[in-house]
């Protein structure tokens, strides 16, 4: 399983493209990180490369194939996308919002049966929530939604994931327990394309990097090797500290003006 | 838990079934049971006016009554649903305010009960036809269809007092004014056929793709990813929603809350997954309006309009779940 994008350029308006010439590529077993400032075009990269935007130039191609050449259905057995949480209107419970994954599995005129709340617990069982699978999703903290999404793509019978910032809003022990999910998934053949605004996540647990700069891919490699002052400046605009572990790069922190220089 | 709750479904179900029956039987010349068997069953033993009470004029306001309660609530779920919006009603995108132009329209110039039928049902269609065209227009998020609905309803409640101005006091305003609150009286067969042959596959259609209504309920990005076609999907269900509510709306003239709060009801009983939702709020709905239905035609000797007594009731049981909803918030935080 292969997920391509080769020099898409996508824009909303005629003459402010969002995205220009990107390029990228994902295989199973590998978790990207998509590293970007805020407007940097990452949301809008994402529903590129699911198809749910098509490019105005370049392509974007699923095991070489154009994914436009897949349907709608057959895209969505493929590839998942986990969106941010949100607050839902209505009081689903967990399982059942997993069981909206297995939508692309059945026809318009069928309902799901025993195999698909089977493979709905096997999703929820393999991201540790499926003791929480008939609580309302409403009473569900921050990372449990976010797991419960996860498990929904998995439903789906979706290889390759893309999560649109599955760490905002979470504190670090739920960031650690979504990406270390993550890996582990991604360990058994899947393939994860992670936005995120933390480059120290990137780090700990991505296989690779890609900085997103204006709209076009910069930067792209493993983390350690092109997490470094320059990139993290060109992306955020500001000055970073790289903080070396043994071997190997381990944090960054952002430049501030040292308190101590006033006194 | 999951059996227990099919078995309260079936239970209501059969209880519906019962009321349908009582309410034959129950009226200004109260009927003995047997004779409703033997007139439904097609027996002797009945005397022929028992019959003609029996089958011509009380089993088609019985079936009227279970046809309007189960589209206006079965509908009003879903718009819920696809709107995500608890407060949204099956009137909402102008049905109720184009049907009750069309009527009093009919009423104004041509009083005759199929001119009254017809007219609310086309204007009805107009209405929404107008919300349709702003949301192909603006984009048919629930949001532009919803501002649309109200605009719409705006626009149609304007004529609706133009007409009710020019309207003769003495006989044509009070003719409206009735219409306007809601009646099955006067219903029979020959009035009720456009009802019957709608909400049978209208229902059957929503009963079959009760499960993918959670898929709306979804933002249409979401609902994409996950190989759903949102757009026409959407399109058909209001299509099939709007005639079930128009075509009831017709015929009963104007029934509040009964859309509202009985979705209410079954989610409450069942959760908001509509493969529990659509059928329960069928069942609910049918045997709500058959109850009152039942109250305003035998209560006192002149009828009591149907949307009075939803009214008088819809309230408090809303209250009720805006209460129940409140608090449940408050176990959130």
């Amino acid at each position: 399983m292969r997920l391509e994008a080769r020099k898409v350029t996508y824009g909303y308006s005629a003459g402010r493209d969002v995205l220009t010439d990107v390029s990228l590529s994902i295989e199973s077993g590998r978790m990207m990180f998509v590293l970007g400032a805020n407007g940097s075009g990452k949301t809008t990269l994402v529903q590129c490369l699911a198809g749910l935007r098509v490019p105005r130039t370049g392509c974007v191609r699923l095991d070489e194939l154009p994914i436009e050449q897949l349907s709608l259905r057959e895209r969505a057995r493929a590839l998942g996308i986990v969106p941010q949480i949100h607050e839902p209107v209505f009081d689903y419970t967990v399982g059942e919002v997993v069981l909206m994954g297995r939508a692309p599995q059945l026809t318009m005129l069928s309902r799901p049966g025993r195999s698909d709340w089977k493979a709905a617990r096997i999703a929820l069982d393999r991201v540790g929530l499926l003791p929480l699978i008939d609580r309302p999703y409403t009473r569900t903290s921050g990372g449990e939604r976010q797991l419960t999404l996860i498990a929904r793509g998995l439903a789906q019978g979706a290889r390759c994931l893309l999560m649109d910032e599955p760490t905002a809003h979470l504190d670090p022990t739920h960031q650690h327990r979504i990406l270390s999910t993550i890996q582990t998934l991604a360990r058994d053949e899947y393939a994860f394309v992670v936005t995120s605004h933390h480059p120290n996540n990137a780090l700990s647990y991505g296989d690779l990097v890609v900085f997103l700069i204006e709209g076009h891919t910069e930067y792209s490699g493993l983390p350690e090797r092109m997490i470094h002052k320059e990139s993290l400046a060109a992306a955020y605009g500001m000055e970073f500290e790289i903080i070396n572990g043994i071997g190997s790069v381990c944090a960054v922190i952002p430049r501030t003006r040292p308190r101590d220089q006033k006194a | 838990m999951k059996t227990k709750r099919a078995r309260s479904f079936w239970l209501l179900a059969s209880l519906t079934a019962a009321l349908a029956v009582a309410a034959l039987a129950l009226g200004r010349y109260p009927v003995p049971l047997i004779d409703v068997f033997r007139s439904l069953l097609g027996l002797d033993g009945a005397a022929e006016v028992t019959r003609a009470l029996v089958l011509q004029v009380r089993l088609p306001r019985v079936v009227a009554a279970l046809c309007v309660g189960a589209n206006l609530s079965a509908v009003g779920a879903v718009f819920q649903g696809m709107f995500r919006n608890p407060l949204v009603d099956s009137g909402i995108l102008g049905i109720s305010s184009g049907a009750a132009f069309g009527a009093a329209v009919s009423l104004l110039v041509v009083p005759s009960a199929a001119a009254v039928q017809g007219g609310a049902f086309a204007f009805a269609a107009v209405a929404v036809a107008l919300v349709g065209l702003i949301g192909w227009r603006f984009g048919s998020s629930p949001l532009v269809l919803i501002i649309g609905g109200v605009l719409v309803s705006a626009l149609f409640n304007s004529l609706l007092g133009l007409v009710k101005y020019v309207a003769d006091p003495l006989s044509t305003l009070p003719a409206i004014t009735y219409w306007l609150l809601g009646s099955l009286s006067g219903t029979n067969w020959s009035s009720l056929w456009p009802l019957l042959a709608v909400t049978l596959p209208g229902l059957l259609f929503l009963l079959i793709v009760r499960w993918r209504l959670n898929l709306l309920t979804l933002s249409e990005t979401e609902a994409m990813s996950l190989g759903v076609s949102v757009r026409t999907f959407r399109w058909v269900v209001l299509l099939v929603g709007t005639v079930l509510v128009a075509v009831s709306v017709a015929l009963s003239g104007m029934i509040g809350w009964i859309g509202l709060v009985v979705p209410h009801l079954s989610r409450a009983w069942g959760g908001p997954d509509h493969t529990r939702m659509i059928p329960s709020s069928i069942v609910l709905g049918a045997a709500s309006l058959l109850v009152l239905d039942t109250v305003s035609r035998t209560a006192m000797t002149s009828e009591i309009p149907l949307g009075i007594l939803t009214g008088l009731i819809g309230v408090p049981a809303f209250l009720v779940f805006f209460w129940r909803f409140l608090r449940a918030r408050e176990e959130v935080r």
